[in-house]
């Protein structure tokens, strides 16, 4: 075929194509599927385990939809952590790079192919909520799509932060332990320090991930001032606009620059 | 495309001006200036870290240079690296290869990637497999392949879509005698069919007899880029191997060694390497006294493949 006709978005399919086999053949998709069913169903076997009796809908749905982000960030990393750096640190790079391909177009087809699947994990997850909660109350909180829209949105700036850790560090397994402990321990505890001093720590993107679960029950105000003896605890709401902008922001930029980073990485 | 004052061409496939690379502190390419025309087959020999496969990573835009331009088939590749790839097979270091692919996957996933139609492409990855001789291996999972199955992959996944530029970095490495040589056969079939080859190789006779031309290398700089046959003539290094009846005594071997021309003999069991200076006629006149005035009993003879050896260590050694 004509070069010039055969454009990027044509090799970028292909590349998607190729990638996802890659997620199926080594089991990460299988996997990553499993711990969402286990997360999924663990709460509700427990409940009826114990035979409490579900609470009410909106605490039970917060509650219940706050592990998402605990999906999101293990299958994130699970599927971007070696997406770039495995091209150079396994040597793939050197048959890979030699074709007339952009890199700009490879970042774009394993993100999409690392989206995938993590979009699926996330689907499963509030379906199975679904579901129970139908099963359980009779009804489905209208929330609950707009809290997916919040979920996908935070899946696309946790991959696109993994995928600049892909880009930067020569490793995989670098690269996946860093963007799971940045998401899991780093950012959430600089959050809590922030809100332990009162500042509120809106540019963070876990923290911005909160809007998922708040929007089941929207607080009255943004921040609570607790005081006990001699101490102010602090409690602070994401804003859900400022929170929208907050993750698509890092999305965008972690995005660029590792697409950047990739095209000028050298393959020594 | 290439630009106003740049003296690469369309008649050259590979034209590199003044490359130079900087590792850090570490100069690995000084000022490399080459244009190798379409349909040559060019050997690259130099010692390790000569700067050999950073200059086929510039070419393949794996790494950028420091100073200077590369261009491949006219294009810069830096500026148009898709462009200046397109026609361009190649082979860089060991090739590795996605582990759980199968051949039939991976080169079906490179030949989509050149935009190379589907229903054609099945035909051509049997085919290519079939030259590299890995049909047997079709469909089976690439982590279980051996160093040397993947050379040939590699070889398979750089003649697949039919490149006319070739350029391979070591394409026998690791494989045995039986898989270098059909290897060698691969490169001299691709390069009867008119296709520029860029070889580089440690194997000085698998440059002998695969390349017409061979630039040599060394710390980074070029230190002669000629014909086999000038390089021969320039450094007067022509040998011949010679195949003997019988074992050869001392003193015949002291009557060769004061012969016209000859600057150096050694001898095997039954054979014999004569070092001398000259063309063709003194080669010819050398043969006959052999026979006639030493009464050496020849049952054949052809040039020695040391001969490019001999002057890659000479210019290695003056180049040091």
């Amino acid at each position: 075929m004509d070069g010039e006709r055969f454009g990027s978005f044509e090799q970028i399919k292909i590349i998607v194509r190729y990638e996802l086999l890659r997620h199926l053949r080594r089991r990460r998709l299988y996997a990553v599927l499993f711990i969402t069913a286990l997360i999924g169903m663990l709460p509700l076997i427990v409940l009826k385990g114990l035979n409490v009796g579900f609470p009410e809908v909106k605490q039970w749905t917060s509650t219940y939809y706050g592990y998402i982000s605990l999906i999101v960030i293990v299958s994130g990393a699970f599927f971007a952590g070696d997406a770039i750096a495995s091209e150079f640190e396994q040597k793939t790079g050197y048959m890979l790079f030699p074709n007339p391909v952009k890199r700009t177009s490879l970042v774009i087809g394993k993100f999409i192919a690392a989206f995938l699947p993590v979009l699926l994990a996330v689907g499963f997850y509030y379906a199975i909520g679904v579901i129970s909660m139908w099963a359980t109350y009779g009804t489905i909180p209208t929330a609950t799509a707009t809290s997916f829209a919040y979920a996908v949105l935070f899946s696309c700036c946790v991959l696109g932060l993994t995928f600049l850790f892909s880009a930067v560090l020569k490793g995989s397994m670098g690269a996946t332990l860093l963007a799971f402990f940045t998401l899991f321990l780093i950012l959430p505890i600089i959050g809590f320090v922030l809100t332990f001093t009162g500042n509120e720590p809106w540019y963070l993107p876990t923290y911005a991930s909160g809007i998922i679960t708040y929007i089941f029950d929207p607080p009255a105000k943004r921040v609570e001032i607790i005081p006990t003896d001699g101490l102010k605890f602090y409690v602070f709401y994401p804003d859900f606009l400022i929170s929208v902008i907050v993750m698509a922001v890092y999305f965008i930029v972690t995005l660029l620059l590792s697409m950047l980073i990739t095209n000028r990485k050298e393959m020594a | 495309m290439l630009n106003e004052g740049c003296e690469a061409t369309f008649l050259e496939a590979i034209v590199t001006e003044g490359l130079t690379k900087y590792y850090g502190k570490i100069l690995a390419l000084n000022d490399l200036n080459l244009k190798i025309e379409k349909g040559r087959c060019v050997g690259f020999l130099g010692p390790n870290g000569a700067g050999k496969s950073t200059t086929i990573k510039i070419l393949c835009n794996l790494i950028r240079p420091t100073r200077g331009k590369a261009y491949v088939n006219g294009y810069n590749t830096v500026v148009e690296p898709t462009k200046a790839l397109k026609d361009v097979g190649a082979i860089v270091e060991t090739p590795e290869f996605y582990s759980y692919l199968t051949p039939m996957e991976i080169l079906g996933y490179f030949g989509r990637l050149r935009g190379m139609a589907v229903h054609d492409l099945k035909q051509r990855i049997l085919q290519v497999l079939e030259t590299a001789k890995l049909s047997e291996w079709a469909n089976t999972k690439i982590g279980k392949f051996s160093r040397g199955m993947k050379q040939r992959l590699g070889v398979a996944q750089a003649i697949l879509h039919n490149p006319p530029i070739l350029i391979l970095d070591e394409p026998a490495l690791g494989l045995d005698p039986r898989g270098m040589y059909e290897i060698r056969e691969i490169i001299k079939a691709i390069v009867k069919e008119g296709k520029t080859v860029f070889l580089a190789s440690h194997m000085l006779h698998e440059i002998q007899e695969t390349c017409d031309s061979v630039a040599l290398l060394n710390k980074g700089k070029l230190l002669a880029y000629d014909s086999i046959a000038n390089l021969e003539n320039v450094f007067k290094a022509k040998k011949i191997y010679v195949e003997l009846l019988r074992p050869l005594e001392p003193k015949q071997i002291g009557k060769i060694e004061k012969l016209e021309n000859v600057r150096a003999v050694s001898t095997g069991e039954k054979s014999l390497t004569i070092s001398f200076e000259g063309g063709e006629a003194e080669q010819a006149e050398l043969l006959a006294k052999l026979v006639k005035d030493v009464g050496v009993q020849v049952v054949s003879f052809k040039p020695s493949l040391e001969v490019l050896e001999e002057v890659y260590l000479q210019l290695v050694k003056e180049g040091s």
